[in-house]
Order: structure tokens, then C-alpha cells, then sequence
């Protein structure tokens, strides 16, 4: 059709290409669309289905054997893996929740605050710093700070603070909180920065001009606007928190086992169907959490927004 | 007229401001009365909506004589303290609240009973004829009605003065004519005290009872609406004002506030004087609009001179005329006799010359 068009009178061809624009854009789009869903299909939703598969089967003398039972769901919380699992709750939204403490106002003030342009770039590469290296290095070396010898402890004893070395410091769920509290500062700083930055602020100073004060402005504009900031934070911090693998292993010191942990064990004795119902539940997990979340936020910020 | 004989509502003495180095208000005083609609005219960059930031308490300036809203001293109170509220140029309405929760913002932030701030939100909603989109969200609202919503939660709290900042800068032609009329309609109605902003001279002029033109951080001239249209005092004024010819010259003849000016080329050309203070023999300027301006027959006094162009526009004809004093502009409204005859000669009304001091840098 468009090709007979340009093929015809030139007149015609640009009266025709004129109205065909917006409907051949639309394919391309569309196609793009579902290229990358279709990629995005096979290189992520497949894996997950098959892991989901294969938590259905059996291991036999270090063999999978292939054929459909309950047996590893209905094992899988035998052999203390619920304290396990609750642990890892627990440790992980510890972590979330003190990461959005900190990270928040810490946000806030980066994205509104009095700081020049300089000093805004300059923690922006900061916070993309840990990115550069790797996270086993970056927590190995905690070790060398925190352990019995290590250089908090010595400050502690040589100045005569406390008699012998503070032993809560390394292989604690001390030691592990702290690992991972730098480590997924960014992720929950970054999109709060970013949502926080889209504020327009003259919608700070009518808030003010019509008479609100600072906590008020705070409550009513700020946040409900930097929610989406907030949700996305807190996603790209729990997922990783519940899936902490680095952390618990190099300053739990085996004593702080996580369901990461499990699943390593597991891995290691080659017990994939473990693996792969340890892994889908951990998903679970997330999917449970973050669906809480929406749900409380949606409450929040509609009571906190309405007239009703 | 109004007479406003009341004490003021509004009085800024001496306010100077500075970003850096750079100074963006220099010694500026202003007061309003009681319902009166003023207007601080002026190019980006005047120091226009600085001024109106620092009434509002937005921006805190380098130093100010004197600071009063209602008759309160607010310096160093903060804008949320002030009994003032300002119209943004983009409205700046909350995008997370509906329409009748924007409006009830200042109300609610005063912890009004939850009845009287539904209530009187509906009433300032019902004033802007926006009652039947109540719940709707902002993004369902056209620009015109985004106006009216960002009025509405601006005098719901009853300020002493009300900041219009460029309000009608992003409507369409069509639709700022129709909200001049209901912005006028409404501050009468309301008997508010409006400061607004704008930069359009048009503006001014229809709507205001005062109008103060700035340049660069200073006042350039203040008065009443025609004052500033008829008798602008300097050669920026008279530009700001759109007078389209602004011929240099010498006076050579003065009489009461009519007074005669030899241009340059010699022509002897009578008009209006705009300050009492000229003497005859001072360099100044006479302005002139070009629809003012007609062709006259050889007796009468004008300029002579040749067209060098003509461009008819649908409503009028723009010409260029080569004078000796200079290049003349020339509007006619109708089609005869200047669309299709020829002339040699132009003339003007004295009263629509204005002579004023060549003393601008």
C-alpha cells in the first residue's frame, strides 16, 4: 500500500507517506514491544519456570530423578529450615528499613537541600563507587577491621576502653547487618534521589505559600510524591537483602545462616531440586513482601491524601 | 476610579536584592490599598517576580526598609506565616490531589473542621464556575481551568493581598481575554488586593488601577493605566509601551504642557509634553504611534516624506515612510484613502505626541 503510494504521482506519495506516518510508526513500536518481552521471556521466565520444574523432583544418591513428586516442598522446612527462613526476614528488613531511615533524608537533602552542583555530583559518584568493585572484596576486608585483632579492636584495647577484644564485632549478625548496610546504600538512595529530584519545586514553595509548615509540606507534598522512589528503593534493597549470600558467609562465620546459605549447601551437595524450591520460595517471599508493601503504601497515602 | 482612602494593604519600602553579584532589585518601594488591582509591569528580567518573592516570603532579600501585609511587619516572617498567597506561573498545583483537594490544601493546613473545609472549598470552586470537576484529577483539567483551580486554592484562605505571577502567560489568546475579564470581575468581587505580574503591556492597561513599569531592578515609571499609555516619561517606557516612533529632537517652544520640537532634518513638530521639568533648548524625544498617525494635506503640521513600503496585514496596512527626521511607521485601519492612494505628507494630533527627556542611556 505505502509502497504503491511512492511509486505513484510524488504529490500523492507525500499526501499519502503524511497520513501513514502515525499508523507505520505504531508497528515498530509494537514490534519492539514484543521483542523485548520475547527476549525478556526467554532469557528470565523460562529459567524461572524450569527451577519452578524442577523443585518437583527428587534427589537419588547424588542423581535427580525425574519424576513429579511433593517430596522436596514438603522437606524443605524439616532440618530447621524455618528459623532459617525467619532469619532472613528478619535480618533482611532490618537492613531494608534502616537503609530507608538513613537513605531517605539522606536523599532528601541530596536531591533539595543546600548543596551546590559540585557537591551533588560529587556523592552521586560516590554512592556509584561500590558498583566499581567487587563485593566479596569490598566486605573481605571488614574482616581485617572487626575480627579479634582487628583495628577496631585494637583502638579499643591499647586506649583502654575495654580490657580484652569485643568478640560481637566479627562472625555476629553484627558483623553482617554492617556488611550489608554499605552494600545496598545506593540501590535504596538512587531511585529516591531520583523521584525526590523530579519534584517541582515550586510545588514545595506553594505548599509553603498557602501556609504550610516545613513537616507539613513534608507529610502532604514530599512524600506522597517520592513514594514511586520509595517502592522502587525498596525493591532493589530487599531482593538482594534476601538473597545476601557474600555477607552472611565471609562475616557470619557460619554462625548466621541465611537461606542463601541453604541454598549454597544445598548446591554443593548437589541437590538441585533443594536448590531450585529454596530458590522459587525465596522469590515467594519477595513477591509476599512487596505486594504487603504496595498494599500498606496504597492505604497510607490515600488516607493521608483525602478529604475522606 | 476607585478611591482608595483606607490604609494600605500592601507596603514594600526599599527593597534591594542581590543574587551574587548581580543586582536584581535596587531600592524599590511600593504600597497597595485596600481592593486595589496593581500591576508591576516589566521585561524578563526587570525584577519583576523577584519582587513579588520577596512579598510573598519565597525569597528572603539582601535588605528591606520596609516589609507590610495587612498592616503586619513581616519581615523575617516566612511565607507560610505571611496573609498573603501567590498564583504561580505554571499553577504549581499539586499532581497527587484532586481538584477540590487542591483547593482545600491552605485549609486543611490550618486545621480547619474537615465540614467548613469541604464547604468553603466548594464555595471558591462554585466562584470559579469549577464546582462540577470537584473530584476530578489535575491531569483531566485544561490549561484555563488549571488557572481557575490555582485562584481558587490561592483566595480560599482569604489573603490580605493576592500575587499574580505572569497568571495568563501559557493561554491562548482567546482564553486570557476572557480570564482578564473574569480576574477583574473576581478581585471586585472579592475586593482583594491584587498584585500582579505580567509583561504584557495590553494586560496592564485593561486590567489594572495602577500600574508600576520596572527596568533592571528599578522603578522606570508609575501611574494609573493611561498615564503610562499616553504620557510614557522616558525613551524606555514609550518602547515598553509599544509606541512604534520615538524621533530625537531639540525643544525649541514650550507653552503650558504643549510644546514644540524641531526634529532632526529641521521639520518643526507640535505635541504633548510628559514632564513639567524640560526647558526649552533640551535635547528630548517625541513618540508617536503609528496608528496615530494619518496623511494630512500640505498645511497642516507634520513631516514630509516619501512611503517606502506598504504591508497590508487583513485588519490593517503597516507602511515605512522615509522622513527627514528618520524612518516613520504608519498603521492604517481602514483600506481608503492610505491602502490605494499615494501621500507626501503625515500629520498627528499634538495631544498624541509625546515629548519627554533625551536622557536615557
Amino acid at each position: 500500500m505505502t509502497m504503491n503510494a511512492e511509486i505513484g504521482s510524488p504529490a500523492n506519495a507525500r499526501q499519502e507517506n503524511r497520513m501513514e506516518r502515525p499508523s507505520f510508526r505504531l508497528p515498530l513500536a509494537s514490534l519492539a514491544f514484543w521483542g523485548i518481552s520475547l527476549a525478556w521471556f526467554i532469557i528470565v521466565i523460562i529459567p524461572l519456570i524450569i527451577l519452578f520444574v524442577y523443585s518437583f523432583f527428587t534427589t537419588q544418591y547424588f542423581q535427580t530423578v525425574y519424576s513429579p513428586s511433593l517430596e522436596t516442598w514438603t522437606s524443605l522446612f524439616s532440618s530447621g529450615r524455618f528459623e532459617v527462613t525467619l532469619r532472613t526476614l528478619r535480618i533482611a528488613l532490618t537492613v531494608t528499613m534502616i537503609e530507608l531511615l538513613v537513605g531517605f533524608p539522606f536523599a532528601l537533602w541530596l536531591a533539595k537541600g543546600n548543596v551546590s552542583k559540585l557537591g551533588r555530583a560529587i556523592f552521586l559518584a560516590l554512592l556509584t563507587i561500590p558498583f566499581f568493585l567487587d563485593l566479596s572484596s569490598r566486605t573481605i576486608v571488614w574482616r581485617a577491621i572487626l575480627g579479634q585483632n582487628g583495628l577496631v579492636n585494637t583502638i579499643l584495647i591499647s586506649t583502654g576502653l575495654t580490657e580484652g577484644p569485643v568478640d560481637w564485632l566479627l562472625y555476629s549478625e553484627f558483623s553482617v547487618h554492617f556488611g550489608m548496610i554499605p552494600a545496598l546504600f545506593p540501590p535504596m538512595v538512587l531511585p529516591i534521589y531520583m523521584a525526590i529530584n523530579l519534584i517541582d519545586d515550586t510545588l514545595i514553595e506553594a505548599s509553603s505559600d498557602l501556609g504550610g509548615s516545613p513537616a507539613q509540606t513534608f507529610s502532604r507534598v514530599i512524600l506522597p510524591l517520592s513514594l514511586p522512589g520509595v517502592m522502587a528503593g525498596f525493591v532493589f534493597t530487599l531482593g538482594p537483602a534476601l538473597a545476601a549470600w557474600v555477607e552472611p558467609g565471609m562475616l557470619g562465620g557460619g554462625f548466621v545462616n541465611l537461606l542463601s546459605n541453604s541454598i549454597e549447601s544445598a548446591y554443593t551437595a548437589l541437590r538441585y531440586p533443594v536448590v531450585a524450591a529454596l530458590s522459587a520460595f525465596v522469590i515467594g517471599l519477595l513477591l509476599l513482601l512487596l505486594g504487603m508493601m504496595m498494599l500498606v503504601l496504597r492505604r497510607f497515602g490515600g488516607s493521608g491524601l483525602t478529604l475522606r | 476610579m476607585k478611591d482608595f482612602t483606607t490604609e494600605p494593604m500592601l507596603e514594600v519600602c526599599d527593597v534591594v536584592h542581590k543574587y551574587g553579584q548581580v543586582t536584581a532589585l535596587s531600592n524599590v518601594s511600593l504600597s497597595a490599598q485596600k481592593g486595589e488591582f496593581l500591576t508591576i509591569l516589566g521585561s524578563s528580567g526587570s525584577g519583576k517576580t523577584t519582587m513579588l518573592r520577596v512579598i510573598s516570603g519565597l525569597e528572603t532579600p539582601y535588605s528591606v526598609g520596609r516589609l507590610r501585609i495587612g498592616g503586619e511587619d513581616v519581615v523575617g516572617v516566612p511565607a507560610a506565616k505571611r496573609r498573603c498567597t501567590t498564583v504561580f506561573q505554571n499553577y504549581a498545583l499539586f499532581p497527587h490531589m484532586s481538584v477540590l483537594e487542591n483547593v482545600a490544601y491552605g485549609l486543611k493546613i490550618r486545621k480547619l473542621p474537615a465540614d467548613d473545609v469541604i464547604r468553603e472549598a466548594r464555595r471558591a470552586l462554585e466562584m470559579v464556575r469549577l464546582e462540577q470537576k470537584a473530584d476530578r484529577s489535575i491531569r483531566q483539567l485544561s490549561g484555563g481551568e488549571r488557572q481557575r483551580v490555582a485562584l481558587a486554592r490561592a483566595v480560599v484562605t482569604r489573603p490580605a493581598v493576592l500575587l499574580l505571577d505572569e497568571p495568563l502567560g501559557a493561554l491562548d489568546e482567546r482564553l486570557r481575554q476572557d480570564m482578564q475579564l473574569e480576574l477583574m470581575d473576581l478581585q471586585r468581587k472579592l475586593d482583594m488586593t491584587f498584585v500582579y505580574i505580567t509583561h504584557s503591556q495590553e494586560e496592564a492597561l485593561t486590567m489594572s488601577d495602577r500600574v508600576i513599569l520596572m527596568r533592571n531592578g528599578r522603578v522606570e515609571q508609575r501611574g494609573e493605566p493611561l498615564e503610562l499609555f499616553d504620557r510614557p516619561a522616558t525613551r524606555f517606557a514609550a518602547d515598553f509601551m509599544g509606541y512604534e516612533n520615538i524621533l530625537p529632537g531639540r525643544l525649541i517652544q514650550r507653552e503650558g504642557d504643549r510644546g514644540q520640537v524641531e526634529l532632526t532634518g529641521g521639520a518643526r513638530v507640535l505635541g504633548t509634553l510628559a514632564a513639567d521639568d524640560l526647558a526649552v533648548g533640551d535635547r528630548v524625544n517625541m513618540a508617536l504611534r503609528a496608528e496615530r498617525i494619518a496623511p494630512v494635506g500640505p498645511e497642516d503640521q507634520g513631516l514630509d516624506g516619501s512611503l517606502r513600503s506598504k504591508v497590508y496585514r487583513g485588519k490593517y496596512t503597516d507602511m515605512l515612510m522615509d522622513t527627514a527626521a528618520g524612518p516613520l511607521r504608519l498603521r492604517s485601519w481602514h483600506g481608503a484613502p492610505a491602502e490605494h492612494e499615494s501621500f507626501s505628507r503625515v500629520g498627528w494630533k499634538e495631544t498624541d505626541a509625546v515629548i519627554f527627556a533625551d536622557n536615557d542611556v
